[in-house]
């Protein structure tokens, strides 16, 4: 629990940490074009804004959750996995596809298949939009660090989010989201020597929990099913805009690649520190909430006014991460939703705020109202992902990868398909075997959806997508 | 014209230089590295090597944080620096 020297700590720090921000948005005029298409990022900087963004409140507090449960198998499987699979991202893919910044995913699916899948994917990405795993872990760090009410400190930090939202600007993108990071992995990582030591290492948490040797089992401790839907996930980032735009700000094609193959290095270092840090409180705490013991064993061992940074650090995380996706779900449901179902080509800017304002309210709605109906971080996360996943993933990917004949039915087969029987599966379980596990709803709605784009892309007239219409 | 064309054939010659993976220079050094952390990595977690889990792994994690942090704020720095010499010049 925090004491009241560090809720002094953590408004003076956040005040100095808004203040810097707000200087930086000041004298720097050009950031926003610097961030995301002038293309002038040197490599520090390409590093430090994919770091950054990418490893919020989520990447800590669910990779604990989840080795807390699978044991060691979630580094040798998720992170392992995770970052190799994108390896084809950064080296060919990430170099050679660069999607213009005014043009949306909607716009792609609008450009191949027409309005009606456009306005339908529109709904899926504003529901992504949502990031239920952000909200699930504010509950349990506000609940570790101050005994409050996990509901209510969603709604308060779901409001300031809103209110940011809505003022705008980019007080707090640019630099704070470094400060932030910096603050969250130096503390995870300081107090991590001590709790490792504490449980007697690798051998004293194999020896507490010998019961279950699959837990310390490179992969025995996950399940196939699991294993295979959480590395078709980690594939959902090819259909994923904002990393494009990210991977443009870069300077030169070679200096993203470069970037973002040193994020891998760096992200399979933090993962191993999580993970171990996961299995600890396993140990420590058997039967507890691994996400909220952990923040809480992480407050006891780090120093007063130091831990008030580590929270400061995850709570700013998660703020940033929600802000820009409660402004993409925004102006989803202005240009994407609105704009297209009323025929209007150009809102006025006034309109537009307002429509990208109600959508933030709507979003933060439906975040409080769900986020806390998932056990782990990482489900909530993995829902919200898979779900998007199921119905976006393949039409987007087909968009920009098939150059060959593209119809309506196609787009509109493959989503309807996707999202259907995942919602089916998530609510209608089926297990096939122990060792298979649960059969996980992506892995059958993924391959169900591009079995019915290829059906539907044999049914209707080509609508002659152009594609260099979406590539630089 | 002339200049205008030579130009555009070095813009592209440039991206096609890009574009190179070099396999044999930082590309495949950072390539390698990943390979690396995760077997060594990996080795010391079924291994019980307890140096490289409990110190070498947090500090190390630590202290890349920490440059990666130092040199963001240094770039950021001169970033607004050059910005407000800008502003200042052509108010000027």
């Amino acid at each position: 629990m925090l004491t009241g020297i560090d809720n002094v700590v953590i408004i003076v720090t956040l005040i100095a940490v808004m203040s810097i921000g707000y200087y930086f948005s000041k004298s720097i005029t050009d950031m926003e074009s610097y961030y995301l298409a002038n293309r002038s990022l040197p490599w520090s900087l390409v590093v430090g804004t994919l770091v950054a963004s990418w490893y919020g409140g989520v990447g800590v507090i669910g990779t604990i959750g989840y080795a807390s449960v699978f044991g060691l198998a979630t580094w040798f499987i998720w992170s392992i996995g995770a970052h190799g699979v994108r390896f084809p991202l950064a080296l060919w893919v990430g170099p050679r596809i660069h999607i213009r910044s005014d043009v949306t995913v909607p716009d792609v699916i609008d450009h191949a298949y027409g309005k009606l899948a456009a306005v339908i994917a529109s709904i899926f990405l504003f529901i992504y939009s949502s990031q239920l795993g952000e909200i699930t872990a504010t509950g349990f760090i506000g609940e570790a660090a101050w005994g409050m009410n996990k509901v209510l400190l969603g709604v308060i930090i779901v409001v300031i989010t809103i209110v940011l939202t809505c003022l705008g600007g980019l007080m707090g993108v640019a630099v704070t989201d470094m400060i932030f990071f910096f603050f969250m992995i130096s503390s995870v990582c300081l107090v991590f020597p001590q709790i490792y030591a504490e449980v007697g290492g690798m051998a004293g948490i194999r020896a507490a929990t010998a019961s279950n040797p699959a837990f310390t089992s490179p992969v025995a401790g996950m399940s196939l099913s699991k294993a295979l839907m959480l590395l078709l996930l980690c594939v959902n980032v090819y259909a994923d805009p904002c990393f494009y735009q990210r991977f443009s700000a870069s300077n030169t094609a070679r200096t993203g690649r470069r970037a973002m193959l040193t994020c891998f290095c760096i992200w399979v270092a933090f993962d191993a520190v999580t993970n171990i840090a996961g299995m600890i409180v396993k140990v420590k705490f058997p039967t507890g909430q691994p996400e909220l013991e952990y923040v809480k064993m992480v407050l006891s061992n780090l120093p007063v006014g130091i831990r008030a940074l580590f929270v400061i650090g995850l709570f700013g995380a998660i703020i940033s991460t929600l802000d820009s996706y409660y402004l993409i779900g925004g102006t989803t449901l202005a240009k994407d939703i609105y704009a297209r179902i009323f025929d209007k080509e150009k809102i006025s800017d006034r309109k537009l705020v307002n429509l990208s304002r109600l959508g933030s309210c709507l979003l933060g709605l439906i975040g409080v109202c769900l986020a806390f109906r998932f056990t782990l971080v990482y489900d909530a996360f993995v829902f919200i992902g898979s779900l998007w996943m199921s119905t976006g993933f393949v039409p987007v990917l087909m968009a920009l990868m098939y150059k060959g004949k593209m119809t309506k039915a196609a787009g509109l087969f493959s989503m309807i398909a996707g999202g259907i029987s995942f919602i089916f599966l998530t609510y209608h379980p089926v297990t096939i075997s122990q060792s298979f596990g649960s059969l996980e709803p992506l892995l059958v709605a993924l391959p169900l959806s591009f079995i019915c784009w290829f059906i539907g892309s044999r049914i209707g007239e080509d609508t002659n997508y152009d594609h260099k219409s979406i590539r630089c | 014209m002339a200049e205008d064309k030579n130009a555009e054939l070095q813009k592209q010659q440039q991206e096609k230089e890009d574009m190179r993976i070099e396999w044999f220079g930082i590309d495949g050094a950072l390539c390698l590295c990943f390979v690396f952390e995760s077997v060594f990595f990996g080795y010391c977690m079924i291994h019980n090597v307890d140096f490289v889990i409990g110190r070498v792994l947090p500090y190390g994690a630590a202290l890349v944080t920490l440059w990666i942090f130092l040199k963001y704020i240094t770039q950021v720095l001169s970033f607004s620096h050059g910005a407000r010499k800008k502003a200042q010049s052509k108010q000027q």
